[in-house]
């Protein structure tokens, strides 16, 4: 409380706040009771509270965070396409394979399977609930296909291609038959599931129907959606991670 | 892996404490717009250290310092033009001496000098003349004992009469300076 002949803006506001009890909040509303100016000032912070919570509402709020987020995931995706060898150079990935028969949800066609670690080579398992800012780095075992493809979709409803990067079909092996994708994945803000599907064919297929099955999935069951309906031939695996996000 | 809070709490804490955060900006900036922006940044950041703020003995001492810290680095950032923006302000208020013309004086004439100040002393004035904090709390708020904030508030007070000699040399003249500063706050300004 304030300690001269009126109570301090700060003290009114833990007030309106409601953090003030026992003694100190006795002793601040008596004070209230006869002074006409405080009394004022308690009411015009009461006034402002209503005002705000009209005004600015929780409920807009979020909305407002949302629009953010998904603006912030757009960004940053595209700034990782343009970053992403720097980044990894950065972040001192090493490319190595690392096996991990559990890592993917289902495996289709020999020898095909997609495998995470993080910014110091560590292992990830499919289904880790990894914080905003963690660095992904995923690896390929191709099989004995030439080309592949890697789709990535989220709880969001989005679709994003992170291989090849600007071309319609998919992109040949980039490191051998196994190896680590040229890139590495900061996880943004949001939340919900991101699901990474690996897809192989033994050439150049149009990537079209890929995106068109992931855009199927995509969305709130996404977290059981393991494989994609593609065309005979293409073989594919798929891992994903949880967002907790901050809400 | 990230412990968020529920739902529920992240609501309340919105309901209860929006607002101070939210004035705090919109004190800071001037304008609504901006006011938002930070507002929302400031808000995310709350929610996402909720474990700190469930700590504090009182949530807006702590809740009120991230706001005003997050605020005045956005300004540093973009080299705000304190004096221009502050100086209609600072006239506000100047016909009447009446303790609520008083304290917007002084608030506008501690947003005056912002600029001028090193952080530790732009804390301890905008929690001690703005937020009428006492040299306790104020201390707790800025981080530093209560000789420390003596100093930071004394530091103050010297850069505001150079400033108040600027804006009106009759106010020195007439010795008001002081009391232009500290009435109508609570009245334990040992150093005056």
């Amino acid at each position: 409380m304030g300690d001269g002949d009126h109570i301090s803006v700060f003290t009114l506001e833990r007030l309106v706040a409601g953090e003030l009890g026992g003694e100190v909040g006795r002793g601040v509303e008596e004070h209230l009771a006869g002074c006409a100016l405080c009394e004022r000032r308690h009411q015009e912070l009461q006034r402002d509270q209503q005002r705000f919570v009209t005004e600015l509402p929780y409920a807009a709020f979020r909305v407002e965070h949302e629009r953010r987020r998904v603006a912030a995931v757009r960004r940053r995706r595209w700034r990782w396409a343009w970053l992403a060898p720097a980044a990894v150079a950065a972040a001192g990935l090493v490319a190595v394979w690392v096996p991990d028969p559990e890592s993917g949800d289902r495996l289709k066609g020999p020898g095909v399977a997609l495998s995470m670690v993080d910014a110091a080579g560590r292992p990830i398992g499919s289904g880790a609930a990894l914080a905003p800012g963690a660095t992904v780095q995923l690896s390929y075992d191709a099989g004995d296909h030439g080309y592949l493809a890697l789709v990535g979709a989220d709880e969001r409803g989005a679709v994003e291609v992170y291989y090849p990067e600007g071309s319609a079909r998919m992109g040949p092996v980039p490191d051998g038959a196994r190896g680590r994708f040229p890139f590495a994945l900061q996880l943004d803000e949001g939340r919900g599931v991101e699901r990474f599907f690996l897809v192989v064919a033994d050439g150049p297929e149009e990537l079209a129907p890929l995106v068109v099955a992931a855009r199927a999935v995509a969305g709130p069951r996404l977290r059981d959606a393991a494989t994609l309906p593609l065309p005979e031939g293409w073989a594919q695996v798929s891992v994903w991670l949880e967002k907790p996000g901050v809400w | 892996m990230v412990d968020s809070p529920p739902a529920a709490d992240v609501r309340d804490l919105y309901e209860r404490y929006g607002r101070a955060i939210y004035r705090r900006c919109q004190m800071l900036f001037g304008n609504d717009e901006e006011a938002r922006d930070a507002f929302h940044d400031v808000f995310v950041k709350v929610v996402e250290h909720h474990d700190s703020f469930r700590a504090e003995a009182s949530p807006l001492t702590w809740l009120v310092r991230i706001a005003t810290n997050h605020c005045l680095n956005r300004l540093r950032a973009r080299r705000a033009g304190w004096h221009d923006r502050f100086a209609q302000a600072a006239a506000v208020g100047e016909a009447t001496r009446e303790p609520e013309a008083l304290r917007h004086e002084r608030v506008a004439l501690v947003l005056r000098i912002l600029g001028k100040l090193e952080r530790a002393v732009q804390l301890a004035a905008i929690f001690y003349f703005v937020d009428e904090m006492s040299q306790q709390e104020a201390a707790a708020a800025v981080g530093c004992s209560v000789p420390t904030l003596r100093k930071h508030l004394r530091r103050f007070v010297k850069v505001a009469r150079g400033e108040l000699k600027l804006v009106d040399p009759d106010l020195l003249r007439e010795g008001l300076e002081a009391d232009f500063l500290f009435q109508s706050r609570p009245a334990d300004v040992s150093d005056r």
